[in-house]
C-alpha cells in the first residue's frame, strides 16, 4: 500500500527564473526540450476590445515540497482578473528546475494598456510577465 | 469570486499541437473571467524582490489595502509600504523599498537601535544575498 502524498503547502520559496509570453511552445518528444515560438511583449491592435491567443512559459527552481500554482491574467490599470490557470507541482530536489507552458485560449484585451500574467505559488507572489497592447495606427 | 465553466476541452484540443510535459494533467483553466481582484484588504505573501542580488528565502507577509482609491501594500513586520494606482505598481514599489531597506540596514547593522535591529533580524532571516548565500 502506498503512502498518501503530502499535500501540505510548502513554505520554501521557489525562485522564478523565467517568465515569457509567446504564441506557442513545442516540446521535442525525444528530449523534452521546449521551443518557444513568437516571444513577444507587446501587440498592436486594430480595435478594442480585442482578443489575442497567448501562451505563458515559466520556469522555477529551488522548490521543495508541494505547491499549488496559480497564474492570473490581469488588466493592470483596473486590477481585474480576465483569466487564470491553476496547476500543482511536487518538487523533491531543490537543485532541479521545473518549467511549464500554459496555452491560453484567446485572451481579452478590453483597452489599450498593460496586461500581466501574475505567478503565484502557495499564495506567494513570485513575479510576473507583462505585455502592452497599443493601438494600431492607420497606414 | 465568480466562476465560469472550465475550458479543459480547449486545452485538450491544443494538446495534440502543443505539448507541455511538466504539469499538463494537473493544469486546468479556472473561471476568473469577471472576477474582481481589485485591491481589497487581504493578506498575501511576497516571494521575490525583483532584485537579482537578493533572494526571499522565507515568505514576507504583506497586507493589501485600498486607501483613497490608491493601492497600498504593507509589510507590517518590516514597517514598509508600497503605493500605486494598482496592485502591480504597489507591489513593485514595496519590493524596491524592501530591497533598499536591506542594503541600508546591512551597511549600518553595527549602529542600529533596538527597533531597527529587530527589523534587520527579521529581514536578514527572510532575505539573503543571492551571490553570498547561494541556495539556502
Amino acid at each position: 500500500m502506498t503512502e498518501p502524498e503530502n499535500s501540505t503547502p510548502s513554505q520554501v520559496v521557489p525562485l522564478l527564473v523565467a517568465a515569457l509570453v509567446c504564441d506557442a511552445a513545442v516540446v521535442d518528444p525525444s528530449t523534452g526540450k521546449k521551443s518557444l515560438i513568437g516571444v513577444f511583449d507587446w501587440v498592436r491592435v486594430e480595435t478594442f476590445p480585442a482578443q489575442q491567443p497567448m501562451s505563458l512559459y515559466f520556469k522555477v527552481t529551488d522548490a521543495e515540497g508541494f505547491y499549488k500554482f496559480e497564474v492570473r491574467y490581469i488588466q493592470v490599470s483596473t486590477g481585474e482578473a480576465l483569466a487564470g490557470a491553476e496547476g500543482e507541482l511536487r518538487a523533491t530536489d531543490r537543485l532541479m528546475a521545473s518549467d511549464l507552458h500554459i496555452p491560453f485560449p484567446s485572451l481579452l484585451m478590453p483597452d489599450v494598456g498593460r496586461y500581466e500574467f501574475q505567478i503565484w505559488a502557495n499564495s506567494m507572489f513570485l513575479g510576473s510577465a507583462s505585455i502592452s497592447a497599443v493601438q494600431r495606427r492607420g497606414e | 469570486m465568480a466562476t465560469m465553466p472550465r475550458i479543459q476541452e480547449l486545452e485538450r484540443q491544443r494538446e495534440s499541437d502543443i505539448i507541455s510535459d511538466v504539469l499538463p494533467p494537473m493544469v486546468e483553466f479556472v473561471g476568473l473571467v469577471g472576477a474582481d481582484l481589485r485591491p481589497q484588504s487581504k493578506t498575501l505573501a511576497l516571494g521575490s524582490l525583483r532584485d537579482g542580488r537578493l533572494r526571499v528565502v522565507e515568505p514576507i507577509g504583506v497586507v493589501q489595502m485600498v486607501e483613497e482609491g490608491k493601492c497600498v501594500i504593507e509589510a507590517q513586520e518590516l514597517n514598509e509600504f508600497g503605493f500605486g494606482d494598482n496592485f502591480s505598481e504597489a507591489i513593485q514599489d514595496l519590493q524596491e523599498a524592501i530591497a533598499e531597506l536591506y542594503f541600508t540596514l546591512e551597511l549600518e547593522q553595527e549602529k542600529l537601535g533596538p527597533d531597527l535591529a529587530s527589523v534587520w533580524a527579521t529581514l536578514s532571516r527572510k532575505v539573503r544575498r543571492a551571490d553570498a548565500a547561494g541556495r539556502p
